[in-house]
């Protein structure tokens, strides 16, 4: 009888030995290429600080200039966690009609791994590679992805 | 709660409560996956292309100055005399391209024009409507006239002088 009060007892304080407040991830801003002429092709670049770049005869319009992911993380106090981001060549943007344009090297700030300062709360921002091919027809292109946290 | 009167009861009742927290527990989120939207707009090329040539008309050299020819097509000289029955044009171009965009327009600095023989004179100042920055319409054009001014020399030679420059256009 006692070693069974003792066994409930101790799955009663189990869940609160590990990490004691649930990992929250929210996304409050998509990531947008903004707006390009395609020309013969090459690639949009847009880093976690929102900073665009180009490779190729592409050529970006000042107007609509892009900007990163953004989310907020939530979770216990000084923890670390990892982030996963998207695979290369995982993610997609459609017109829904003709060619799509692929997504590669997801970057993250802070990259790949976390860490939780005092109020358990922290910023992400994700930035990314688009693929545009020569002549890739006019039209606004979207498409999702995810990205997931983890406690180390 | 009759059932409580039984001596094992308790017991059960303890594990039962130590079973539902693990269960919370096992439920806590030591992950989270958030989706996002991508997004990205590509735009039509810009082109342009010449629809009508520029032109400064006939004149008399006179004591020499200049011929300037606005983008709305209106001809005024300076020491020079326009014979009125052959008043020269503006050029004008075609730009095609994103709908309600805005583009840049870049006109040429000074343009030699000759008459193919020894006479030359210097075609500079261009000017453009609109000038230096267009929007294309919803439908995706606009037409951009363009004028400049023809310096002509006191000893100018009489004859046809003709010569060539480009405009060009790039998206803000």
């Amino acid at each position: 009888m006692r070693a069974l009060r003792l066994l409930a007892t101790l799955a009663l304080l189990a869940p609160c030995a590990g990490h004691p407040q649930s990992l929250y991830l929210i996304n409050h801003q998509g990531l947008s290429f903004g707006r390009f002429a395609a020309g013969s092709g090459g690639t949009v670049t847009v880093t976690p600080t929102g900073a665009r770049s180009s490779s190729g005869p592409i050529y970006l319009l000042s107007a609509s200039s892009g900007q990163e992911a953004r989310y907020t993380i939530t979770g216990g106090s000084d923890l670390a966690y990892s982030i996963t981001l998207p695979a290369d060549d995982s993610v997609t943007l459609s017109s829904g009609t003709g060619p799509t344009m692929v997504v590669t090297r997801f970057t993250s700030g802070p990259a790949s791994t976390g860490q939780f300062g005092p109020t358990g709360a922290q910023a992400i921002a994700v930035g990314a590679t688009l693929n545009i091919s020569a002549n890739q027809p006019a039209g606004n292109y979207g498409g999702s992805y995810s990205i997931t946290v983890n406690y180390n | 709660m009759k059932h409580f009167n039984q001596k094992q009861n308790p017991v059960r009742l303890l594990m039962a409560i130590g079973a539902v927290a693990v269960s919370v527990g096992s439920g806590q989120a030591l992950a989270d996956t958030a989706s996002a939207d991508a997004t990205a707009s590509v735009v039509t090329p810009i082109s342009i292309s010449n629809t009508a040539d520029l032109a400064f008309g006939k004149f008399a050299r006179g004591a020499g100055g200049s011929v300037v020819m606005a983008p709305n097509g209106t001809r005024s000289g300076s020491g020079v005399v326009l014979l009125s029955g052959t008043p020269g044009a503006a050029a004008s171009f075609t730009v095609s391209g994103e709908p309600s965009v805005t583009y840049a327009i870049t006109l040429p600095g000074t343009v030699e024009i000759t008459d193919g023989a020894s006479g030359s004179m210097d075609v500079a100042s261009f000017t453009s409507s609109p000038s230096a920055t267009g929007t294309l319409s919803s439908g995706g054009s606009q037409t951009v006239n363009v004028g400049a001014t023809l310096a002509v020399g006191a000893t100018q030679t009489a004859g046809a002088y003709t010569g060539s420059f480009d405009v060009s256009v790039e998206y803000n």
